[in-house]
This record gives structure tokens, sequence and C-alpha cells, in this order.
């Protein structure tokens, strides 16, 4: 009898202390918004909103800022560095107007101004962001962590190994395999994704943990299912005792995508979860805009 | 084991240590569960025989529900053999034992149960019992295997939308101590927590809710009820038909006429009751069910004399 009180005593208690667990996190954001201004999530969603319309401005005449983008690339080395992105855009402007109309460097130079303006709102947000990062989680264990390095294979056989970071301002990695269904029903996205980074000096890599270590009818499988969904983004593949390989093991819950800078750097947490759902792609979106915004800055 | 020392009293009355030790033992990696990590090692190639989630960070082995869903919903199987092989071999081995003794949910749903409230009876719900079997078959089997995108891989349906157990186990303690876990949960998360809110709610006022209505893995090993080297025995010599083990039994069973029941988790609440010792635990091919059989029929036809 006196085992059965104790049991539902424990039990009780239990039950109190992980109902108040639960309810520690929201009394954590009341205290943020008391302490601070503005919460991480509030500052993170004003960013997300100012580089929306960013996004916007350039949407509105998408093939013409291609056009500049292209034309700007191949002056990059020409280019001042500058911290704010619309500066920078305007010195590009500035530097191909010959190979555009007069109209054409008007929208342009129009939206780049806007682009500053915007830019000079977002910069105190991303400060203030920033400094609030390390209070508000401990255990970000990958961010800012070099991404491990690796020699390997695209999955078409060509050579790859760490230096490929390099060569894109932002590259987004995605570990996924060929069992699990949320990986394979987002590599759709992760294509469209692809097509649209590789007009602002990115990439996505595609990593299946089933081919790591070379396994042909493995590497066969992947191929046949980024085919049926028409994914073209390199795969690639690498010893799984290798130092990536060891990172890639214990990755534990799929899909997982990290975004990778150009000195290859991981930046942001680990994303767990495909990018078809919208909250992960917004998520996904803010630190590739941060990670290119800074890159340009560069 | 036999009836010079009393085996099965014993069994009964330490039925509470036993839940514990295997909860305990199902999920042994305890550090990691301050680490936010899951143990992914040889041992999880096995299936333990209680419903208890693989992504519990502690789990030592995997859920066979789970892996059953997993194999029959990869594009490269139908069916898991592997698995139905385990649960058929547990299943003779044990039946529902795993249940009463053996499942760290059971034990869960047991000890909300102690939670003094008003308690209230399942027996007018009897229909609802069948719903776990329904649930095994179109969760378990059908929706994974037939609803496939295009690579062929269809979706765990019961450990995604229904399994109380995940949330308890896996999203919980994981989203505690991992922060992109934690960053991870949505709507699927929400509707999970108000399951098991449910079934917690529920426990308290019901016995063992979710075993009763909703377990596959509960449906599984009822269906080796009958054929289970364990089983219980009823001694109808020694009977005196006093109702008392049919009252105390919290799964609506009454011993004295189906010792096989489906229904029976074996807990023994019936052989601690019984004041005649008439009821107990019988292990082997022998006499087993045999002779429970036999001494049904006896009573039977006793009443029918009556």
């Amino acid at each position: 009898m006196n085992l059965k009180k104790f049991l539902t005593l424990a039990l009780a208690f239990t039950l109190v202390l992980s109902l108040a667990a639960c309810g520690s996190k929201g009394d954590d954001k009341t205290d943020d918004t008391t302490d601070q201004t503005m919460t991480a999530e509030e500052l993170n969603a004003k960013i997300q909103e100012l580089a929306d319309k960013e996004n916007a401005i350039m949407e509105e005449d998408l093939e013409l800022w291609q056009k500049l983008f292209a034309a700007m690339n191949e002056k990059r080395d020409e280019l001042a560095q500058e911290s704010n992105y619309g500066t920078y855009l305007l010195d590009g402007i500035e530097l191909v107007k010959d190979q555009f109309t007069d109209d054409e460097i008007k929208t342009l130079t129009d939206g780049a101004e806007k682009i500053r303006d915007i830019e000079d709102e977002i910069q105190p947000l991303q400060e203030q962001y920033a400094a609030l990062q390390p209070a508000d989680d401990g255990n970000a264990d990958t961010e800012g962590q070099a991404f491990p390095a690796f020699t390997g294979k695209d999955l078409d056989g060509n050579d790859v190994d760490s230096s490929l970071f390099s060569k894109n301002a932002v590259t987004v990695v995605n570990f996924w395999f060929s069992g699990c269904s949320p990986c394979v029903t987002e590599l759709s996205e992760l294509n469209a994704l692809n097509e649209k980074l590789k007009q602002q000096g990115g990439a996505v890599i595609g990593i299946n943990t089933d081919t790591l270590g070379g396994y042909a009818d493995q590497i066969s499988e992947a191929k046949g299912i980024l085919e049926k969904k028409e994914a073209t983004y390199q795969n690639i593949y690498f010893d799984s005792d290798s130092d990536a390989g060891k990172f890639a093991s214990g990755i534990m819950a799929f899909p997982t995508t990290y975004v990778v800078d150009r000195s290859g750097n991981i930046v942001g947490e680990a994303l767990l979860g495909g990018i078809d759902n919208e909250d992960n792609m917004a998520t996904l979106q803010t630190i590739i805009d941060q990670v290119l915004a800074s890159d340009s800055a560069k | 084991m036999d009836s010079k020392k009393p085996f099965s009293p014993l069994l009964a009355r330490w039925r509470g240590l036993v839940q514990a030790c295997a909860a305990l033992l199902t999920n042994l990696h305890l550090p990691n569960f301050f680490k936010g990590e899951l143990y992914r090692g040889a041992g999880k190639t096995v299936c333990v025989p209680g419903l208890n989630c693989y992504s519990c960070p502690g789990a030592a082995g995997a859920c066979p529900i789970g892996a059953f869903q997993a194999v029959v919903g990869s594009s490269k199987f139908q069916f898991s053999y592997y698995i139905t092989g385990i649960l058929i071999l547990l299943g003779v081995l044990l039946g529902r034992f795993i249940c009463g003794f053996l499942c760290p949910f059971g034990w869960f749903q047991e000890l909300l149960h102690k939670i003094p409230t008003k308690k209230l009876s399942t027996k007018r719900l009897k229909p609802l019992t069948y719903l776990k079997y329904v649930i095994l078959v179109v969760m378990v089997f059908l929706l994974p295997v037939l609803v496939v995108n295009e690579a062929g891989l269809g979706n765990p349906f019961f450990c995604k939308y229904l399994c109380p157990q995940g949330v308890l186990e896996g999203a919980i303690p994981l989203s505690l101590t991992n922060a992109p876990i934690r960053a991870a949960l949505g709507k699927l998360f929400s509707w999970k927590l108000c399951v098991l809110v449910t079934v917690v709610v529920l426990s308290v006022v019901f016995y063992r809710p979710f075993c009763k209505w909703i377990c596959p893995l509960g449906a599984v090993y009822a269906l080796f009820n009958r054929v289970s080297l364990l089983s219980m025995q009823v001694d109808h010599n020694k009977c005196i038909s006093c109702g008392k083990c049919a009252r105390v039994c919290g799964m609506d069973v009454d011993v004295c006429k189906t010792p096989n029941s489906t229904e029976c988790i074996r807990c023994g609440k019936c052989v601690s009751a019984c004041p005649t010792q008439a009821v107990r635990f019988r292990y082997g091919f022998d006499r087993g069910g045999a002779y429970s059989k036999l001494s049904q029929k006896t009573t039977i036809d006793e009443r029918k004399g009556d």
C-alpha cells in the first residue's frame, strides 16, 4: 500500500515537473519581451519581412536583374567591398552601365536605391539579432563550425572536395537517404532552390547517406530517385570513415539541411524537416539571405 | 513452477517491479536523455517487446510497430518477414503478458491510473476494443503500403499521425535538449501532443484506454493469446464462483469464462484476488490451455444442469 502511495506521489510530481518544463519555454519568451525591445523571433520575422521586400523589388524585373548580376559577376574583382548591399549594387550598376539602355539603368538604380534604404533598416536589426543569439540557446552545436573536410565524388563520378564551397557565396547542403519519404518529397523544391541560387551565386549540394562509401547499387538507386524527381543539382559522396562521413552518420533526423558560406563554415543551426514546408523554407531563406548579404559585403 | 510453492501470486505481486525494470531495460541509454541524442548501435536492429519509440533517446531497441511500418513503407519491400517473425515468436512465447508486464506505455498508463480520482468502467465501451484491429490493418499495414510517392515510399501512418508514445518518449525529451529538433516542431507535433494529453487524461479515469482500444501491438499479441505458451489456468475444482476475479479485472475479462480472452493482459490481478488460488499462470505446451478448456466445459455443463 505504501508503495502505491509513493508511486502515486512520484507520478504526480513528475507530471507537475513535466508541465513546468513545458511551461518554461513560454515564460522565457515573455521575459525576453520585457527585457529587450524585440525577441529574436520578432527580429527575425522583421528581417525576413524586409528581405522579402528586397526580393519583391528584384522580382518585378527579374530578367533585367539577372542580366545585371551576370554582368557584375564578370567584373567582380573591380568591385569594392561594401557593407550595404544596395550601395554595392549601385556601384555595380555604375560599372556595367554601358551594357544597358537608359531606361534599364533607371529601373535598376531606383531598385538599388530602395534596396539600399531597406538594407539600412535591416543592418541594425541584424546586429540586435546577432547580439541575442548566444543568449538564445546554449547548445547551438554546429553554428559557426567549419563543415568537415572531405574528398569524394559526385554521383556521376567526378572528383569533388571541400573546396567546392569556395566557388559559391552560399552552399545549401542537404542530407537525405533513399528510403526517407520526406527527403524524397522535398527534392523538387531543392532543385528549384538550386536554380534560384545559381542566379545569386549559390548552389544546392545533396548528400545521400546511403551512398557514403561509394556503393554502386546505392548510387544508382539515388540517381534513379533524383531523375524521377527531376533534380539536377550535384549530389556527392565521400568515405564514411572521413570526418565528413562521421559528421553525416551523426545526423539522426532526416532531411537535415545546412547552410555553408564561401569559407566553408556552417551558418545558422541545422534545419530539420523538408523545405516543402513553408516555415522551413522561410527559415532557410533567412539564413541564405544573411550569408549572401555578408558575402557581398566582403 | 508447480503448485508446491505458488509462483503465480508472487509474479502478480511483483508486477510493478517487473514493469519498472522492463521500462528501464528498454530505455537503457539514459545519458542520451541529457545529450539529446539517439542510440543507434546494433541493438536497434532488434525489436523490444513493448510499444517503445525508436526515437526515445534511451531506447535500446526498435519498436516492432514502427519497424514494421518502416519496412512495408519502403520501396523495396511490401511485407516485413523479419518483424512479423519476431512478433509471432513473442506472441507465441508470451502473448499479451508483454502488455501486462513488459510494455513501458502500458506501465505509464497504469501509473496514471493510480492518481486518486473517480474511476469509470469501460465495460460498456467493449465495441471499441475492435478499433485496435482496424488501426493495425489500416494504419500499420494498408496505408504505408498503398499510399506511396513517386519513389515508391510510404509513410509510417500510425507513428506519424497517432502514436502518443512517440511524442512522450521521442519528441518531448529530444526537443527539450536539442535546439534544431525544437525548431522543427510544427502542426504535427501539436496534433500528437493533443493525442497524448487525451490518452493521459483518459488513463486517469479509465484503466489502460490506449491498450484496450488503440494499440496495434496489443492487437497483434491479442491474436496470439489463445495459442500462447503462457496462459491463464482456472482450476474449477477449487473455484467457488465468487466472481472476485471478474470484478478486479481492469480489462473487463471474466477469467473463469474466457481465460484466454484477447483482452487479457495477464496482469494476474485475478490471481491475487482469488481466495482459493484457483487462478494461476500456466506456461508450456502441455496442460495449460487444454486443461482450462476442459474445466471450462465442465462448468458449462454444470451450469446447464443447474
